[in-house]
């Protein structure tokens, strides 16, 4: 027969589970939100020319309580902006996939983001 | 429905009245052109999603969020220190800000993200530009037949 105290040790042990796996999936979906594309934060995801600023989007996990989603390209903020970092003017996109403001709008829907992933646990745990 | 052109000239008009803005609006226009060492504004609108938050009988409550992204392009030189007079004004016109549309849905900024500059960055041509977030959420209303 399981005592109480199993029971609850079994307990914490899934809750710990269960928050570690959605820790890691909103990093994951935030990511995929950036550089791809999210139906549900509305964000476009990168455009594409040579496929180098799609690639440069890393996730990284600094702790286990923090992630960073980052790229080293220097012309990535104008991309976000939809600037042209050297004439000022608006960007005018070619690329039929991505857009900019990825990043904002990935943020604007973050809400939206862990309601979904967490959901996507379901009730009995991942 | 969520009237979106409704919600980006309420933003815009919100965002002309700021106090002591540079004087040139440069609404993302490819003219004109922006004049040299003369500090001036763009936006783009940027709708992110729409979610039934409650559905009671036919009556469906809608909420849009998304993000207004205003570019001060300050002047060179002066750094983020020398423009943060006009990026102040513009997040504080923002901070708080709420409205009624002339269809009755109301457009407020998010008090949970707050409108907030990000980092600056320099470009040809003399400036020096910082982003400007400016997260807004939309309530409506639908009623189904």
């Amino acid at each position: 027969m399981t005592s109480f105290s199993e029971k609850m040790r079994a307990f914490a042990l899934t809750v710990d589970a269960r928050s570690k796996a959605a820790f890691v999936n909103i990093a994951s979906a935030t990511l995929g939100s950036i550089r791809d594309g999210s139906p549900i934060t509305g964000a476009p995801g990168q455009p594409v020319d040579t496929g180098a600023l799609k690639a440069s989007w890393q996730l990284s996990f600094d702790s286990p309580v923090s992630a960073r989603v980052s790229t080293d390209k220097v012309y990535a903020p104008g991309i976000e902006d939809g600037i042209d970092m050297r004439t000022g003017k608006p960007l005018v996109f070619r690329s039929t996939v991505g857009g900019p403001h990825s990043v904002a709008l990935t943020i604007a829907g973050f809400n939206r983001l862990v309601a979904d992933e967490v959901s996507k646990l379901g009730a009995s745990g991942a | 429905m969520i009237d979106f052109a409704a919600v980006q000239q309420a933003l815009s008009d919100r965002l002309r009245a700021t106090a002591g803005l540079a004087t040139l609006l440069y609404e993302n226009a490819e003219t004109p052109q922006p004049i040299p060492q003369q500090a001036y504004v763009s936006s783009a609108f940027a709708p992110g999603t729409v979610t039934v938050t409650t559905a009671i009988g036919p009556t469906l409550s809608l909420e849009a969020t998304g993000v207004l992204k205003v570019l001060y392009h300050g002047l060179k030189g002066r750094g983020a220190a020398g423009n943060q007079t006009a990026v102040t004004a513009i997040v504080t016109q923002f901070a708080g800000w709420r409205t009624s549309l002339g269809n009755g849905d109301t457009l407020r900024i998010r008090t949970d993200l707050l409108p907030a500059p990000g980092g600056s960055y320099e470009i040809d041509g003399g400036w020096f530009v910082t982003p400007i977030s400016v997260f807004w959420l939309v309530q409506s209303h639908l009623t189904t037949s």
